[in-house]
């Protein structure tokens, strides 16, 4: 078996005319086999253009796209390019784009070379729709039609599934039940995946792998859990929720942390940590909200999600370590 | 760390290469055979209109004769007719639509689709039912030449043949602004307009100070429209004898057998169209802004008294009498006389099935090119292929007498080629299907994309991405999704079809008759009665497709 990654961007631009900045600037990306990409960027960042230009319903400007090491658009391959039904990927719609002239069972035999009644039964049983074969899309509520997009996608085999905000449409409630399904289904599938999406919920949720894309560059990629803990700047940081900057003693970068992740050290004397003053303190249920104003940061304050800061005051001195933060270093006299 | 894939990225030189985008993308050939068809297609229609700008440059002896004789007349009749139609079409046009969008009267519902019942009648027939008009003057001009003077017998006869023929013109082509006006007005944002009432603007002030003002870019469209079947009218002028550039078109070429100077005249209401279209582009400006933001505020009417109810009422009647009620009578009376008397004029019925099965056979013919040719123009976005799609619709702002010639011309010049195998096509059904084409282009066009528009990009994506070909995504998506709007295009393509005089009149083969020329030529022979039977079923086809259209256009989406 080829070795090479199933799908890979390498410099890839595109350019729309309209526009001043490019869509996408120079972007590598490599999707493994058996693993599911999460682009996330907030609209405009360029990720839908990616996912186009994987399915093929759009072309660079410049640089290539490769499938399973094979060129199959752009300067490596000029006037070449593979044609979307060419390429056997999925992609699961926004909104679905559901045939609305056809029937569940048809809507999803519709990628099929000929009708396999078994392949089709499968597929509505894999998503949970079996027994509404005959309605069509509009007689499906929000949920059923996006696990109709889902079947239909995976029923041809694709060697890649592409998803396009797939929840975006959904409430909250049913959003999170449908992406856990989700993920199930594509992890029992084994189906490599690659999705778009502006939540980092979704893509912290679901997602085995993350890449954050912004202003069509791809600032950061890695496991959801690294992404969140070790962000690669400020952007990255907060497209997850609040985060506290903090210079490394040792290399002198700025690092960002999490709320959460501070220790609270009632000890003014100590060999860690920086000196802080206390703002405020907000009981908020489970946590308490801690904001605090460090020494060394002019002007700045930290957020801290302390669990027990009944005792701590407005006004009291302390010092605020990180957890996960490298070896404690002394303070400097 | 993360694996970014940074480092194994292999540095070609064609990343050096500028943005495709910048490239000369429209100066590509077309690299598929979608592309192909759309350039062949486009290319076809474009050739009678470039034929005839061609024959602009050609040196003719004739034409300096023309110049200096007729053609004055011919366009000083023109300009006057634009001219005098466009203001007493406003006159009738604007008031009701203003009446009934925002008034409540007795019979207001049904005026409101009643007044569009004169786009059914074809100019040249309200011609021969009003040319009874002067017929009954004649003992008021022959007391005027007795009583007054011989000066003054030529002044009043030139005031009731132009005049009738302006108000006639005007009666049937009304609809048009009518229709722009209606839509416009009830689009208007209703915020601003009770705005300026709460303002304290009076509703006088309201219609001339905002409302007349924010419908103008729909007004200037409809009445481009109404322009361009004033030039295109051969019809009507012909009976009126007020020579125009089209009957000049006519006279020069088939009287006189001057083919250059024909094509010259041609070239010129080409012109004169083309300079039509910039202005109502530039009147039209920004008037997108205006439509887009259509108020959910319902509109609520303004009940009128029974006095100020019955002066509505007859604002409303008087142009849909003359236009409409008026020679409707006069044609059911006259068909009824010819089908009861012994003496009536026999309808070849034949001939004039065949005259059906050629519009019913175009429309649908052509309404399947024009939805074929829309979806190759979608299928990748290129500035070549976006403005052939806009160029491909050119031949209906183009008069039918111009196309014909431009017909003749372009089929004459391939049948010179003497291509093996292929036979001749001057005088055959399937130039004059090829020159409908040209001509009506554009509404089936106009009707796909509309409705193209409405599905949206992502069903055609899936099916490409569920591995069908784009032949296949259209006949299993687009075609049977479309089927509504196809309908309700072929239908109006029909009648358009069955309606069309000039350009049937040219390019018909020998002893072939359709509805429009059967009636045309009974009328020119003064067979009022006979003529009636086949004006009448064209204008009961041309009702069935304002219906079909109507229905079409106010229906909601399917399938949603």
């Amino acid at each position: 078996m080829n070795d090479s990654p199933l799908l890979s961007f390498r410099g890839v631009t595109r350019q729309y005319r309209q526009q001043s900045q490019p869509a996408l600037d120079a972007v590598d990306l490599d999707v493994e086999r058996g693993e599911l990409l999460a682009l996330i960027g907030e609209s405009g960042s360029g990720k839908t253009t990616l996912l186009r230009l994987a399915a093929g319903l759009e072309e660079p400007d410049s640089g290539s796209v490769y499938l399973e090491g094979k060129c199959i658009a752009g300067d490596e391959c000029p006037g070449a390019m593979v044609p979307p039904e060419k390429r056997r990927l999925g992609l699961v719609f926004q909104d679905g784009a559901l045939f609305p002239h056809l029937t569940v069972s048809k809507n999803v035999a519709y990628g099929l070379k000929k009708f396999d009644r078994d392949r089709v039964a499968h597929c509505l049983e894999t998503v949970g729709l079996t027994g509404k074969e005959k309605r069509y899309p509009h007689e499906l509520s929000g949920g059923e039609r996006q696990r109709l997009a889902l079947a239909r996608a995976i029923a041809p085999e694709p060697r890649l599934l592409l998803l396009d905000e797939p929840f975006s449409h959904l409430d909250p409630i049913l959003r999170r039940k449908l992406r856990e399904e989700i993920r199930c289904i594509l992890e029992s599938l084994d189906q490599t995946s690659l999705m778009v999406t502006h939540d980092p919920e979704d893509a912290l949720a679901v997602a085995s792998r993350v890449a954050i894309l912004d202003r069509g560059r791809i600032l950061q990629t890695g496991v959801p859990s690294e992404v969140y803990r070790n962000p690669a700047d400020q952007y990255c940081a907060e497209r997850f929720g609040p985060a506290n900057r903090v210079v490394d003693r040792e290399s002198g970068k700025n690092i960002w942390k999490r709320p959460e992740d501070a220790r609270w050290i009632a000890c003014e004397i100590a060999d860690e940590g920086d000196m802080v003053t206390v703002e405020h303190v907000r009981p908020m249920g489970h946590i308490y909200e801690v904001r605090v104003a460090p020494d060394e940061y002019d002007g700045e304050t930290w957020l801290c999600f302390l669990k027990d800061a009944s005792l701590i005051e407005p006004g009291e001195r302390g010092r605020v370590a990180w957890r996960g933060s490298p070896e404690p270093v002394a303070w400097k006299s | 760390m993360a694996i970014t894939g940074t480092a194994e990225a292999p540095t070609s030189p064609e990343a050096q290469l500028p943005p495709r985008s910048t490239r000369k993308a429209w100066l590509r050939w077309p690299t598929d055979r979608w592309g192909f068809g759309v350039a062949v297609v486009a290319g076809l229609i474009l050739l009678p209109l470039i034929a005839v700008l061609l024959y602009l440059g050609r040196e003719s002896v004739e034409w300096d004769h023309l110049v200096s004789t007729v053609l004055g007349g011919y366009l000083k009749n023109t300009l006057i007719l634009v001219l005098a139609v466009t203001a007493t079409v406003l006159l009738m046009a604007i008031p009701p639509a203003w009446i009934v969008t925002n008034y409540d009267f007795p019979g207001r519902w049904l005026f409101s689709w009643a007044l569009v019942l004169p786009l059914a009648i074809p100019t040249y027939v309200a011609a021969f039912v009003f040319y009874q008009g002067p017929e009954a003057a004649i003992p008021l001009l022959i007391w005027i030449r007795t009583n007054i003077s011989i000066d003054a017998f030529f002044v009043a006869e030139l005031v009731i043949r132009y005049g009738l023929l302006i108000v006639m013109l005007a009666a049937v082509l009304y609809p048009y602004v009518y229709l722009a006006c209606r839509a416009a007005f009830s689009q208007q944002s209703r915020t601003v307009i009770e705005a300026a009432r709460c303002l304290g603007d009076s509703p006088r002030k309201v219609f001339f100070g905002v409302a007349l003002p924010m419908a103008r870019p729909a007004i200037a469209a409809g009445t481009a429209l109404v322009i361009m079947e004033v030039i295109n009218d051969y019809g009507a002028v012909h009976f009126f004898g007020v020579p125009t550039l089209t009957e000049g078109i006519f006279r020069t070429w088939f009287n006189m057998g001057d083919k250059v100077s024909a094509l010259r005249l041609a070239g010129i209401v080409m012109l004169a169209v083309a300079v039509l279209l910039v202005v109502e582009q530039l009147l039209r400006g920004r008037a997108r802004y205006v439509e887009a933001e259509a108020s959910s505020v319902p509109l609520v009417r303004t009940k009128l008294p029974r006095g100020r109810g019955m002066f509505a009422a007859m604002v409303c009647l008087v142009p849909l009498s003359i236009g409409f009620l008026y020679p409707v009578t006069r044609l059911v009376m006259w068909a009824w006389a010819n089908l009861t008397s012994d003496a009536g004029v026999p309808i070849r019925a034949e001939a004039l099935g065949r005259g059906l099965l050629l519009a019913a056979g175009t429309a649908t013919a052509v309404t399947l090119i024009a939805a074929i040719f829309m979806y190759a123009v979608r299928l990748r976005t290129s500035a070549t292929r976006s403005s052939l799609g806009r160029v491909a619709g050119l031949g209906y702002a183009t008069p039918g007498a111009v196309i014909a010639v431009g017909v003749l011309v372009a089929v004459g010049a391939f049948d010179r080629l003497d291509l093996p195998w292929v036979p001749i096509i001057s005088g055959t059904l399937f130039a004059i299907a090829f020159a409908y084409m040209v001509r009506f282009f554009a509404i089936p066009l106009q009707f796909t994309r509309a409705g193209m528009d409405r599905l949206g990009k992502p069903l055609e994506e899936a099916s490409r991405l569920l591995g069908k070909s784009p032949m296949a995504t259209f006949l299993k998506i687009d075609l049977p999704l479309l089927r509504g709007p196809l309908i309700a295009a072929g239908m109006l393509l029909f009648v358009d079809i069955l309606k069309e005089l000039p350009l049937t009149l040219i390019l018909r083969p020998a002893n072939f008759e359709t509805l429009a020329t059967t009636a045309f030529s009974l009328a020119s022979e003064a067979r009022l009665q006979a003529c009636a039977v086949p004006s009448l079923v064209i204008v009961i086809a041309g009702g069935i497709g304002l219906v079909v259209m109507n229905r079409w256009m106010s229906a909601p989406s399917s399938h949603e």
